[in-house]
């Protein structure tokens, strides 16, 4: 990785200028530029979505405890799954990733805060009215949208008001989200520090600077596609209602155009952080630097061709599911290059495992078990038997719990010492992760028995012979969700009183804000420039 | 340099947004003229 000397003779020029800190109280948040304080606004609003998604699962698998009916009205369980599946995609894991780039990206190009600072607080703060919208469309008349996340027509068209709140909501993130990537393509293309060549990044930034083009692209997609929802249910249009004409499978294939390279906005910045952390702890350079920045563009490219596998049971022609068949299975090639690289950065290493080292472990087992249902779902003729069963169910949680998120709590213990100036504790921090690794699976792996055997998703009911595996799901569950209040109590605890970290707490980190600036970060960083070599 | 970098950050950034603008309009405006 790149290595980097300053512009000047004296140490640290251009890091410690703190000649106005923050202001205090509400107005430092509310009218804030400063990248650092929005990346830390992104990560508490993200945990705070995690939280509140979090408990509708709990909810939802409460009432899966056992056959029959226990604890919530059927319209009120679909409107659950529902809002926890916009309210993680959208509030919880995208937000999450923002926030890290907030913090990082400008850190780690040797820049002193993102291009256009105030339309970086305006994309968060637009963030707060939708989630607002999301949440309290429980209370209004019909319950809260209870579509499904992927808002298929034509049941979408009839629901009540709540619809509207939540394709408001949705516009509203699309617009953060757009501005948020304009922001971070335009910080990593102009704002790089002399000698900071594109091929010297470090790879979480090239992550998300392909990440954020996949935005730009695909989220005006969904804002189309859910405009026109809008004007179907309230401007006398038809575009996907088959009893005026138009075509309800429209819309899956605009969703899914949207849908499939989101589900890789979710997982290549979580590549990112692990090629920062394996590397860190293994004491040696990333294997492969060059094939992991090729391997996302094309994993980015093929996202783009791949959004059929989604809708094998709509009746497309043979051709065209065979065409998404393979297409689908050959993200497998750059995936695996990924994942190769990642055990060679380990072997031979002199390995060392604390929190970040384990989450970056489970995540490359987990998200690899994720990846390979993956490829079985890819095969359209078993697609066809398995579509919309819990054996789906459990290939995304694969995927985005124990890959997106796991990544994520990768890298909230791998920076925390640098943000805050504190070290956690590696005792709470490794009792975390083992059972949110264990709560996890036990709680997601019987999904795929469920779906083998049959169950479908999206039901508060099922038949007796399932009972077992949904009763050891739901334990699971719990211990996993638990686990996180945990996780809030670690990090609010080192915040508070965790001891004095060192600058560089990791042997084998060298990014820039590792190897250029103290610890805690100053509120003001890198206003001169460092020299990369 | 500073106000190259600048300049060159307004023109990113408007290019980038008159991407998105235009991909929302393709798809939007595509099926209402159809």
């Amino acid at each position: 990785m790149s290595h980097a000397t300053h512009a000047h003779d004296h140490h640290h020029d251009g890091q410690t200028h703190d000649h106005h800190g923050p202001p205090a109280g509400f107005t430092r948040w509310m009218y804030t530029t400063n990248h650092k304080d929005i990346g830390t606004m992104y990560l508490w609003f993200s945990f705070f979505m995690f939280l509140t998604g979090g408990t509708m699962a709990l909810l939802i698998r409460a009432e899966l405890f056992q056959p029959g009916l226990q604890l919530l009205d059927p319209q009120f369980f679909n409107s659950l799954t529902t809002v926890h599946g916009l309210v993680m995609v959208f509030g919880a894991i995208m937000p999450a990733f923002v926030g890290f780039a907030n913090w990082l990206i400008p850190m780690q190009v040797g820049a002193a805060d993102m291009a256009f600072p105030r339309m970086n607080n305006w994309s968060f703060w637009l963030l707060i009215p939708a989630g607002l919208l999301l949440i309290s469309s429980f209370f209004v008349p019909g319950g809260a949208i209870a579509s499904g996340w992927t808002l298929y027509p034509p049941l979408i068209i009839q629901q009540g008001i709540s619809v509207d709140l939540s394709i408001l909501a949705v516009h509203i993130l699309g617009a953060s989200s757009i501005m948020g990537s304009i922001n971070i393509v335009t910080t990593i293309l102009n704002m790089r520090a002399p000698g900071m060549t594109l091929m010297k990044m470090p790879l979480f930034v090239w992550t998300w600077l392909i990440t954020a083009y996949l935005l730009i692209a695909v989220m005006p997609v969904l804002a189309g596609a859910v405009t026109m929802l809008l004007t179907d249910r309230h401007f006398g249009t038809s575009f996907f209602n088959a009893a005026g004409g138009g075509d309800p499978t429209m819309f899956l294939h605009i969703f899914w155009f949207f849908g499939h390279p989101e589900v890789y906005i979710m997982i290549l910045p979580a590549f990112g952080i692990v090629s920062q952390i394996i590397p860190a702890f293994a004491r040696k350079p990333l294997f492969g630097y060059a094939s992991m920045v090729y391997a996302t563009a094309s994993i980015a490219i093929l996202s783009f061709i791949v959004w059929g596998h989604h809708m094998f049971t709509v009746g497309m022609p043979a051709a065209g599911n065979l065409f998404f068949m393979y297409a689908t299975i050959l993200i497998a090639v750059p995936t695996g290059v990924k994942i190769f690289n990642w055990i060679s950065t380990m072997w031979r290493g002199e390995m060392t495992f604390e929190t970040p080292m384990l989450f970056s472990i489970g995540f490359i087992c987990l998200f690899t078990i994720g990846g390979f249902s993956g490829r079985v779902l890819a095969i359209a003729p078993v697609d066809i038997t398995l579509h919309n069963t819990y054996y789906v169910v459990a290939h995304f949680h694969y995927v985005l719990v124990s890959g997106a998120l796991f990544a994520i709590f990768a890298g909230i213990y791998f920076w925390l010492p640098k943000w805050s100036g504190k070290m956690y504790s590696e005792a709470m921090g490794k009792a975390h992760f083992w059972l949110s690794m264990i709560g996890f699976n036990i709680a997601f792996f019987p999904h795929h028995f469920l779906g083998l055997a049959g169950m479908p998703r999206r039901i508060p009911d099922y038949a007796l012979q399932f009972t077992e595996w949904n009763a050891v799901s739901t334990v699971g569950a719990f211990i996993f969700g638990f686990s996180q209040v945990f996780f809030l109590y670690i990090v609010i605890s080192t915040i508070r009183g965790g001891r004095s970290a060192e600058q560089k707490p990791w042997e084998g980190a060298d990014s820039l804000e590792w190897t250029h600036l103290p610890t805690p970060v100053p509120y003001h960083t890198f206003e001169t420039a460092p020299v990369v070599r | 340099m500073v106000d190259k970098q600048r300049k060159g950050a307004i023109i990113t950034g408007l290019v980038l947004a008159a991407a998105a603008i235009g991909i929302y309009l393709t798809v939007v405006l595509k099926f209402f003229v159809v």
